[in-house]
């Protein structure tokens, strides 16, 4: 697959006031595919955002280099490839929701008629039609973060950056917003985002990179981690033989029991001794098998306390 | 229009107009041009017939006067926000990262400023003059108006407010405060219009004999600094006095060649100046 971002050893310190210095980003490598959504994790301060402003040309590089689109070309040929929302975004709030989306396309040297078509389109898509020809001014947290959205997506961009698109949402808003990357995704456009909620990373990433401290500390699918993370199992069982019980109390640990079922704990590795056992049995019937998984939860943990 | 089309970018000229919009829908500039009309069609009028006998040179010089001053007011209150705001309202954490350069941006702030002023300025002579007209409807003057006077007067009073505005632009696209850029500017336009004063002074025979140290700083002052006492033409309108067509030029050029130099220093510094 073609990449879409490629990022060399990108590195930011910043100069404060004293000449204090912050080195907010370090040596950092990354390479993103086309029709991939990759997802930027990482604690408060990580440095998330600076890699993000360092890639819309906000702030400049201390050491490394980037590309975009797979164009080695100017700033300028990278940010029209690309659609940006800024984290807690806030645009020019005198004017109008419709008047903002029309000057963006405009910037993006979009026709007249398909900056009005398509402005229409997302902003009935992100439910802010009602609310198209009122001052920004006025508009809530999250339709602010809504027209965010519809001001990236109105040039239909190839490769889309999103710092914390959830944040400020209400729950039916992530889920339309989950729905619109995920069609993203089948679309074949590349999503970079940072977040801080681990679920909307599970839905609709396919690769996470785990930041810390300005250092890329774990990158890795998202299957390759539901799979990993695979700790042992839950079985219901119907019935149980004797001996079958025999066996799980060694192997496993009961926790619970309702409606005339029972259901154990079995840890991975003593699965399948426990299944070959069970099966030569005719009195047990298992009526579920569930994985439990280590979720990304413990693993954003593990990796974030630096073990 | 068309020939400034291929001269800046399309995204220059989308800046330039969502600048015009805020400033046209601001609080500040409506209030501002609306007391203003009221004065030119109530009290200018009414307090130059108090003069008696030269009501029409009262009329336009009171005219002039508060143009001059509310023309000020806007261009460094909209000079000195012009990109303070938006960098502190975080709006071009949203915009620069659109396919907009960095020179796109500060020509297109400019130009929307640069639009804001001529649409006050249009107002307020437009105003003026309809109270000049009822003012020397009261009693004729031996002089005859010459408006084609007026129109040059509040014309170079632009400029000079153009070249005032480029340092509101330069001040700001280093300051990370209001301060700075206020001070400067207020500070510009002051020593702008003493600085052809001081030359003078230091040229006649007095100023000879000043320490030589001090004579050079002036000197420094003067060909830094705008001379903005060329842009007043107050007097040359008060009493209708011939107006030279190449000096009108000369100053012309000197305010375009100015601007173009003040707001190509902003560019070098904006260029490098990092949005976080
Ligand atoms: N302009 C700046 N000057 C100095 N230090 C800065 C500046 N901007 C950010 N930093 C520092 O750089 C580090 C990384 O900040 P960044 O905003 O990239 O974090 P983040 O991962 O986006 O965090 P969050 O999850 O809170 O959004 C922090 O330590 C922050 O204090
Ligand atoms: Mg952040």
């Amino acid at each position: 697959m073609e990449t879409a971002i490629k990022i060399e050893s990108l590195g930011k310190i910043y100069r404060g006031v004293k000449g204090k210095r912050v080195e907010a980003l370090k040596n950092l490598n990354l390479e993103i595919l086309k029709g991939e959504v990759f997802g930027f994790l990482g604690p408060n301060g990580a440095g998330k955002s600076t890699t993000i402003r360092l890639l819309t040309g906000l702030i400049s590089p201390s050491s490394g280099r980037f590309s975009i689109g797979g164009s080695n070309g100017s700033l300028m040929n990278c940010k029209k490839m690309v659609g940006y929302l800024p984290e807690n975004p806030s645009f020019y709030d005198y004017l109008t929701g419709e008047e903002y989306l029309s000057f963006v396309g405009n910037t993006f040297d979009m026709k007249g008629e398909s900056i009005i078509s398509e402005s229409e389109r997302l902003l009935t898509l992100l439910d802010l039609h009602g609310a198209r020809k009122r001052p920004i001014r006025s508009y809530s947290k999250g339709m602010v973060q809504r027209l965010g959205l519809a001001q990236c997506l109105i040039h239909d961009p190839e490769i889309l950056i999103l710092d914390e698109p959830m944040s400020g949402l209400d729950p039916l808003g992530r889920i339309l917003v989950r729905d619109i990357i995920l069609n993203l995704k089948a679309r074949g456009k590349c999503v970079f985002m940072s977040t801080h909620i681990l679920h909307d990373i599970e839905v609709i990433c396919d690769r996470v990179g785990i930041i810390v401290r300005g250092e890329l500390r774990h990158l890795e699918s998202i299957q390759d981690i539901m799979t990993r993370g695979i700790k042992g199992y839950r079985i219901i069982f119907n019935s149980l033989s004797d001996r079958v019980v025999d066996r799980l109390r060694t192997v496993g640990e009961r926790i619970g029991s309702e409606k005339g079922t029972l259901s154990y704990y079995v840890a991975k590795g003593n699965m399948q001794s426990l299944l070959a056992e069970a099966s030569t049995d005719k009195v047990t019937v298992i009526q579920l098998i569930e994985p439990i998984r280590r979720g990304l939860d413990e693993l954003f943990e593990e990796v974030t306390r630096g073990n | 229009m068309l020939r400034c089309r291929n001269l800046f970018p399309n995204q220059a000229f989308g800046i330039a107009k969502v600048t015009l919009t805020g400033g046209r829908r601001d609080k500040v500039f409506i209030t501002l041009i609306f007391i203003s009309v009221i004065s030119f069609l109530a009290v200018i009028p009414a307090a130059s017939s108090l003069s008696m006998r030269q009501v029409r040179e009262v009329a336009v010089n009171l005219s002039l006067s508060t143009i001059s001053f509310v023309s000020l007011v806007l261009t460094v209150f909209f000079g000195v926000h012009l990109i303070y705001r938006d960098m502190e309202q975080r709006f071009v954490h949203a915009v620069l990262p659109l396919p907009i350069s960095r020179g796109s941006y500060l020509i297109g702030k400019f130009l929307g400023l640069s639009a804001i002023l001529a649409i006050g300025l249009t107002i307020l002579s437009l105003f003026s003059s309809i109270g000049i007209l009822i003012a020397s409807a009261t009693y004729k003057s031996q002089i005859p108006m010459l408006w084609e006077n007026y129109v040059a007067a509040v014309f170079f009073e632009y400029l000079e407010l153009l070249i005032l505005a480029s340092f509101a632009v330069f001040f700001s696209s280093f300051s990370t405060t209001v301060f700075l850029p206020l001070f400067s500017t207020v500070s510009v336009y002051i020593i702008g219009n003493v600085t052809q004063s001081v030359a003078e002074y230091i040229a006649s025979p007095y100023g000879q004999k000043l320490p030589r140290f001090s004579i050079y700083i002036s000197k420094a002052v003067y060909y830094i600094f705008p001379n903005l006492t060329a842009f007043d033409l107050k007097a040359k309108a008060i009493y209708s006095l011939r107006m030279s067509f190449s000096d009108l030029s000369f100053i012309f050029l000197y305010a375009v060649l100015y601007i173009l130099i003040i707001l190509s220093a902003s560019l070098l510094v904006f260029r490098r100046r990092e949005i976080a």
